[in-house]
């Protein structure tokens, strides 16, 4: 995949899941597996940039006698995530015509 | 590998822009290694799944700084790792100097000593070679009378050709029985010698 859309989809997706629920490292990767293959060493920059870029706040709390990192979801990361739904339905639109236009004989 | 040393490889070969971005990553790999033994996987299975640590300080290294570097394909990252555990060999020695003024020392003696033994090898070889070659040569040449008259003659050159002729196996078994270790011997050393402890 292009690696321009595959990074905005991976983060529109990593998104998706954090505004469901507050959640952490481990977690993510699994939400975002359904959707799409994502490994630990990509998600990694993919949080740090919402964090950089204000989407996300992160903080740390207890868990099992250790500190594990949140990642809750804020304003600017709402904002961004309905952008990328709006992104992804274009996409889906353009996907739509396109395979309607192979089954017509139009485009092979 | 050990989660030690998997740590210390991925500490060791992601880029120091700021002690605080290494320390982050090495706790964000902590924190999904706890997790993951939590849900009741073992060690090497967490390692397995994280991969090779040259790989993925490969990916980090190039994720934080430029845009367009980012989500490289794993194929692309092949190169850099084996350039990366070169270079973390390298240092791994660099650190310790007693095994590099080992390495000299024995180094000249051992080299000569292969070089030896591939010589060795091959002049057995070119003997044996000539050995058989020779015998069924000098038994025409026998027989035919040019070398000797006499009955006697004839008989003690035969036998003496027949002798060089089994020398001549025998060597040639002795080439291929060596022949294996001195290949192991030299891959050893010209090889895992160099990069592998």
């Amino acid at each position: 995949m292009d690696i321009q859309l595959k990074k905005g989809i991976l983060e529109g997706c990593v998104l998706h899941v954090i505004e469901k629920e507050v959640s952490y490292g481990y977690k993510i990767i699994q939400d975002v597996s359904r959707f799409i293959p994502i490994s630990e060493s990509t998600l990694y920059p993919i949080l740090k940039r919402l964090c950089a870029t204000n989407c996300v706040e992160v903080f740390s709390a207890e868990h099992n006698g250790r500190l594990r990192k949140y990642y809750q979801i804020n304003d600017g990361g709402r904002e961004r995530l309905r952008e990328f739904y709006s992104d992804l339905s274009e996409i889906v639109a353009v996907s739509t015509l396109l395979n309607n236009r192979n089954e017509n004989g139009g485009i092979k | 590998m050990t989660k030690n040393e998997w740590f210390s490889s991925l500490s060791k070969c992601i880029k120091s822009n700021g002690t605080e971005n290494k320390e982050h990553i090495i706790e964000y790999y902590e924190e999904l290694f706890c997790d993951k033994q939590d849900e009741g996987k073992s060690e090497a299975e967490i390692l397995k799944e994280f991969g090779n640590p040259y790989e993925v300080a490969y990916k980090l290294n190039y994720s934080h700084d430029d845009e367009g570097a980012d989500f490289r394909d794993s194929e692309n990252s092949k190169t850099s790792e084996v350039v990366e555990a070169i270079k973390d060999k390298v240092k791994h020695t660099k650190d310790s100097a007693l095994p590099i003024v080992l390495k000299t020392i024995f180094f000249i003696p051992y080299f000569v000593l292969v070089i030896t033994a591939w010589s060795l090898m091959f002049s057995f070889a070119c003997t044996a070679f000539s050995f058989i070659l020779a015998a069924p040569v000098g038994i025409v040449v026998v027989l035919l009378g040019f070398a000797s008259v006499t009955t006697i003659g004839v008989v003690v050159n035969i036998g003496a050709l027949l002798v060089l002729l089994g020398l001549g196996i025998l060597f040639v078994i002795a080439v291929k029985i060596c022949f294996k270790p001195l290949v192991s011997l030299t891959v050893r050393y010209f090889y895992k010698g160099k990069y592998i402890k």
